[in-house]
């Protein structure tokens, strides 16, 4: 490749800061997540009394047939049986029969058997089952959930910033672009679209906007070219600056990384091998890697601030 | 435990009667996780309700037959007859809604 980068420009000397969100906790979605914990430690005890929550098991009298039923199963509250005789079981023993008018008609429910749920509060042994490197008490546990919590928040909250940041990183450096390097990208790209659509009976040229929907973001082969020629010359910055970080740091993109692509894209896309290396050539992954590596390099810059 | 996880040669039985939940999920499928969890809470609150997991990266001859082109896909069966049918993540409440409109039908 002739093009190189000349001067990179130092990504910390752009404030990035102001771009980021506050992260802000959601308290709601952590206790869900701490409570899921005792999920299969969730006991149900033959009871006598129901309370909301509970499994209740009862015979229906009616002149409504919907509601003439020897044995009927529900959850107590749940609303999804129906919600007037639920509520009405709230409370019931064991034997007991009570009645109501309902539009359809008027319904007795008997009683004939309830399982009172029982949660556990969460204990550090459940969370050692979990096999969580390095947690093993609760405390820890809500600490792992909120960090994880906060890693998702990231990545959503970090769009704007990182993209501003590689704009400043770019425009602020010094690159020879060489013409050809730039086509031959582009053309890497289209050949790789190319052969994925072979693979699904399609000729990318000849492909219709319907057929473009769902699979790549254009409605026609020349949006798409135009679309690959925006998109490359950045690409191609993107590229050299991820390899001069690698220089730095030590990133390296190794054939035993491309087996694993490989592997994974077979298992998730269900194609053979032959076509899943057909649809992604050793050099197309070099490229995208390296590129992509310069993504994670500001990515973790911008994460010291959230 | 009403979560069973399937493969080929059992999946049509375990759908065949009353109500039951089929979830279609990929191994690597991050959306699936999610609502994997969906389906473990609702488990929790409804113990006898039948819920089927088919891991479709590791079957994809049951995938295919059941016209399953994105995951997760999650099929409402009634008796063995497909009554109801979502592609994407459900939101509990969605979920319990198809379960009330027909688990009792």
């Amino acid at each position: 490749m002739k093009s190189r980068v000349l001067r990179v420009k130092d990504y910390r000397e752009v404030d990035v800061k102001s771009l980021l969100k506050p992260f802000v906790l959601d308290g709601e979605a952590l206790e869900a997540e701490l409570r899921r914990l005792t999920n299969p430690y969730i006991r149900w005890e033959n009871g006598t009394t129901v309370s909301p929550g509970d499994q209740v098991v009862c015979r229906l009298a009616s002149d409504c047939p919907r509601f003439q039923k020897e044995k009927v199963r529900f959850v107590a509250g749940s609303s999804m049986f129906h919600k007037d005789l639920e509520d009405m079981s709230i409370g019931m023993e064991v034997g007991e029969t009570r009645e109501t008018i309902l539009p359809e008609g008027k319904v007795s429910l008997t009683l004939t058997g309830v399982m009172n749920r029982v949660v556990p509060e969460p204990r550090d042994e459940m969370v050692e089952k979990l096999g969580l490197e390095g947690v093993h008490t609760v405390a820890a546990y809500r600490t792992y959930l909120l960090e994880q919590q906060k890693a998702a928040a990231f990545q959503e909250d970090s769009y704007d910033a990182l993209n501003h940041l590689m704009r400043e990183v770019i425009n602020g450096s010094e690159f020879v672009l060489n013409r050809e390097d730039w086509a031959e990208a582009i053309n890497r790209e289209l050949d790789r679209c190319r052969k994925l659509c072979r693979q699904e009976g399609m000729v990318l040229e000849k492909m219709t906007p319907e057929q473009f929907k769902g699979r790549i973001p254009v409605k026609s082969y020349h949006e798409l070219v135009a679309m690959l020629q925006y998109d490359g010359w950045d690409k191609l910055c993107r590229y050299l600056l991820g390899c001069r970080y690698a220089e730095n740091d030590g990133f390296r993109v190794r054939e035993a990384e491309y087996r694993e692509f490989i592997a994974d894209y077979v298992r998730s896309w269900h194609v053979s091998e032959e076509n899943a290396r057909e649809a992604n050539p050793y050099d197309s992954f070099i490229f995208n890697e390296y590129a992509g590596h310069a993504y994670t390099v500001l990515k973790e810059y911008i994460r010291k601030f959230y | 435990m009403s979560i069973q996880n399937a493969d080929k040669s059992n999946f049509k039985e375990l759908i065949s009667e009353d109500f039951v939940i089929a979830d279609f999920y990929g191994t690597t499928c991050v959306p699936c996780k999610l609502f994997s969890k969906i389906l473990e809470d609702i488990e929790a609150e409804i113990p006898f309700l039948n819920i089927v997991k088919l891991n479709t990266t590791e079957n994809p001859e049951i995938a295919e037959e059941y016209g399953i082109t994105a995951v997760p896909t999650i099929h409402f069966y009634k008796d063995g007859k497909l009554v109801d049918s979502h592609v994407g993540v459900m939101q509990p409440q969605a979920v319990k809604d198809v379960i009330a409109q027909y688990m009792y039908a």
